[in-house]
């Protein structure tokens, strides 16, 4: 297992770089993001096994995601606190050579596109999704919900008694209550299918995960609830199955889901009755986190193994034996392979390696550490 | 072209009629004519109007290329052709009108009568001529798309729909051609400074918004500086009452012991604790103690420590310094391997450290030279220790003397007057370990 600190800031999103195979970049907020500076450091894992600091950037606000480009060597882009996308490269030091600032909130997710590498795309609290391309100033597209959900959920937090609610998640702005932030239309993450070059999961803080289009003139395809309610805080393709997805959330489980089954927007859905909230079945439910899951990635080299990191201070990697065409068969194969402990806060990044052995996987949290471990040596 | 192949629109469908050669099915038009002229369900035209007629569409159509002469009816210059008029004189002026189109693409020798005698005949003609009076001043490029919409006023209006639609295009240019060189050039010079002004006023307008944003944002912005430059009590009391919220769901949570044990150790829960008692709080873009008013990061330990201790360290092993001073601690300190240094901007207070992190000079009583001519080590080790050592403790080794005598034949001196012990100690009591030591010391012996 290596190591590094990110002396004096706290990790929330790292990815290995597309084109070196020993470059990992860890986007990093101080004071844990509540408020203060960020940094961006790019990191070479050296021969003998340390890790070194090739060069960082400061940021006026807190960062919480990087996105290394697909087309470009040395440039990455990171996604900040004050609602800006910076875009960074390694032979300038000192200041972005892009700065995009259109978010009218906190940006959470920048995620590279795979197939098309021309392009990215950044989710906010301000509940929209913008796409972006590095060569232009504005944003070639903006996503935002057809419908305003925050406006048919608006009644519920003033009948609850001041003191009562119950808190749901445990980072300070993730909670409803009465005069505390609204994180209803918080899209926490936007991900681009690495099998369409045109297609964009979503999930956010009211518990909907949304697949757009970015080429039909209503770019939303489908709309579902997929955690009951609570938070959905990260989503993910799966790299072999193009229909596969999963998503994590403040109810402590990973859903597995199938978009195939799950019925588009334009199709009226007659035979379910309006009163089925729950939405639709997730193909496979992973429990066994003790508090929300953060992110969750699933592997580049299986397609049935994933990664996920936690509020439990925990990582895990789990198996998912879940067929589709098969759905009660249970080969007692699955779930939980491994646990990992030795953050010592929320873990909030993870990141599968491209290179070399499969199973090598860095991930950072709040304790200031990035690990570069083994996941078949846990 | 023959339209037989290719796309099949509504132009090629009707250029059909005309290109289908039908000439057979003339013998028994002929042969049933005699007998059908009476006939009630005989409605196709016997043949006297039927020539004319062909014939009329035949010129219509102007021999060929039919669906293209329509599509490239929108480029700037189009004629027409002077048509032959076998028409009555007691039709409507439309259908005398209509008599004269064509849509061949040969030039018309004498345009200026006919648009007079078009503008005299026909009301519709001249309301074009405002509509497309109106849309000259529009930039000519959005001409061609403008065209079509006049299509279905005049289609209906005139009940010829297809025709007019092919028409509309070449009188339109026609008239367009007409329209400038009639009004010369007063008109395209009015229009260019019409243009002109309509620009500026667009920029003028421009800027009166721009100046309008620009306040605005001035105005915001100093509504949030005063917003963000205090942090109001209310806000630090909602920040302490979500950070006591977190506290109690952390720490109430189920879960299992390694987890409680390591929300425990947690700094983050430690400083969620403390922002809920409020002894740390929120200050523009920092949290600082209550107390003192500090940044919490300010005692943040100093990233560059390992990166000068290293330099310190470098500096004294590169060349051979001469100055290396022998009481003072040699290596700096210690780093840990696996941890590297967050690349602040350097401050360059000190370079060495030296005070950290010595252990006491054990030969710090010998002042230099003291030592200087003893070669003898018991005589050494006697001055060290002020004189406490003692012959009886001593073991001397003498096959490392043996060495030396071999290479250094100056010594002199002490070193011969030096007692000399006949046989060594024994080191070791038994004698079999004795032994295997001796073996050991004299395994390179040449013997």
């Amino acid at each position: 297992m290596l190591s590094f600190r990110t002396r004096g800031y706290n990790g929330y999103g790292v990815q290995y770089s597309p084109y070196f195979d020993n470059k990992l970049a860890v986007a990093s907020a101080a004071n844990y993001g509540l408020v203060g500076n960020g940094r961006l450091f790019v990191l070479n894992i050296e021969n003998n096994g340390t890790i070194r600091d090739q060069i960082s950037w400061e940021t006026q606000d807190g960062l919480f995601d990087v996105s290394w480009s697909e087309v470009h060597e040395n440039q990455l882009t990171v996604a900040s606190g004050d609602g800006s996308i910076k875009l960074f490269d390694l032979t300038v030091g000192q200041f972005p050579v892009m700065n995009w600032k259109e978010h009218g909130r906190e940006v959470f997710s920048v995620n590279w596109n795979l197939v098309d590498k021309s392009n990215f795309v950044s989710s906010s609290w301000d509940g929209t999704i913008k796409v972006w391309s590095p060569q232009r100033n504005q944003s070639l597209l903006t996503l935002e919900n057809p419908s305003s959900i925050a406006s048919t959920t608006q009644v519920q937090p003033q009948l609850q008694p001041p003191g009562t609610t119950v808190p749901l998640s445990h980072q300070q702005s993730h909670q409803q209550t009465q005069n505390s932030i609204n994180t209803i239309n918080c899209i926490y993450n936007a991900t681009f299918s690495p099998h369409s070059p045109s297609t964009i999961i979503s999930c956010s803080g009211s518990s909907h995960l949304q697949i757009w289009d970015i080429r039909a003139p209503n770019p939303l395809q489908m709309d579902y609830i997929a955690h009951g309610g609570l938070e959905a805080l990260s989503c993910d393709w799966n790299k072999y199955k193009s229909t596969i997805v999963a998503s994590a959330g403040t109810d402590k489980s990973i859903r597995i889901w199938d978009l195939r089954l799950i019925s588009k927007v334009d199709q009226h859905n007659i035979t379910q009755p309006s009163y089925h909230v729950r939405g639709p079945t997730p193909l496979n439910e992973l429990l066994g986190h003790e508090f929300a899951v953060r992110k969750i990635q699933w592997s580049p080299h299986d397609g049935q193994e994933l990664i996920s990191t936690s509020y439990d201070m925990s990582v895990r990697i789990w198996r998912d034996e879940s067929h589709e065409k098969a759905r009660f068969l249970n080969l007692q194969n699955g779930g939980c392979r491994g646990v990992f402990n030795s953050h010592k806060e929320f873990v909030i990044g993870c990141d599968y390696s491209l290179w070399g052995e499969p199973g090598w996987v860095a991930t950072t949290g709040w304790d200031e550490m990035v690990y570069v471990w083994d996941t078949k040596r846990l | 072209m023959d339209v037989s192949c290719g796309p099949s629109n509504a132009l090629t469908n009707l250029s059909k009629h005309t290109q289908r050669d039908n000439s057979l099915q003339n013998e028994f038009a002929l042969r049933n004519n005699q007998q059908s002229r009476n006939h009630p369900g005989n409605f196709k035209t016997n043949n006297g109007v039927d020539h004319r007629l062909n014939q009329e569409f035949q010129q219509f159509n102007g021999g060929n290329d039919f669906a293209n002469s329509f599509m490239t009816q929108f480029q700037p210059v189009q004629h027409r052709q002077q048509p032959v008029n076998p028409m009555q004189v007691n039709n409507p002026a439309w259908v005398s009108d209509f008599s004269n189109l064509s849509i061949s693409q040969q030039p018309q020798p004498v345009q200026q009568s006919q648009a007079n005698n078009l503008q005299g005949r026909s009301d519709w003609h001249q309301q074009f001529m405002q509509q497309s009076n109106n849309q000259m001043q529009i930039p000519s490029s959005q001409q061609q798309q403008q065209q079509p919409q006049f299509v279905p006023n005049y289609a209906q209006g005139m009940g010829m729909g297809m025709g007019m639609a092919m028409t509309n295009g070449p009188i339109f240019s026609q008239h367009q051609q007409l329209q400038q060189p009639l009004q010369g050039q007063a008109t395209e010079h009015q229009e260019v400074h019409k243009m002109e002004q309509e620009h500026k006023h667009f920029e003028n307008q421009f800027d009166m918004i721009e100046k309008e944003l620009q306040d605005q944002e001035l105005q915001q912005d100093e509504q949030v500086a005063d917003q963000t430059g205090l942090v109001d009590d209310s806000d630090k009391e909602r920040f302490a009452e979500t950070a006591r919220k977190v506290e109690t769901s952390m720490q109430n949570a189920k879960s299992s012991q390694e987890t409680k044990s390591k929300f425990q150790n947690s700094d983050f829960l430690k400083l969620m604790s403390s922002i809920s008692t409020r002894q740390v709080e929120l200050s523009g873009d920092k949290l600082v103690k209550t107390t003192n008013g500090e940044d919490i990061r300010q005692y943040l330990s100093d990233p560059l420590q390992d990166v000068r201790g290293e330099d310190g360290r470098r500096e004294q092993t590169h060349g051979f310094n001469e100055e290396i001073n022998y009481h003072a601690i040699q290596h700096g300190v210690p780093a840990f391997p696996q941890q590297s240094v967050a690349g602040e901007s350097i401050q360059h207070q000190q370079n060495m450290r030296p005070d950290v992190n010595h252990l006491p000079d054990p030969l710090a009583h010998i002042k230099d030279g003291d030592l200087g001519d003893i070669m003898d080590p018991f005589t050494a080790a006697r001055v060290i220790t002020g004189g406490q050592v003692n012959l009886g403790d001593w073991t001397e080794d003498l096959e490392d003397g043996d060495d030396d005598m071999m290479f250094g034949n100056s010594f002199t001196g002490s070193r011969h007057n030096a007692p000399r012990q006949q046989k060594p100690h024994s080191i070791m009591t038994d004698k079999h370990q004795q032994e295997v030591y001796d073996d050991y010391r004299h395994d390179d012996d040449f013997h």
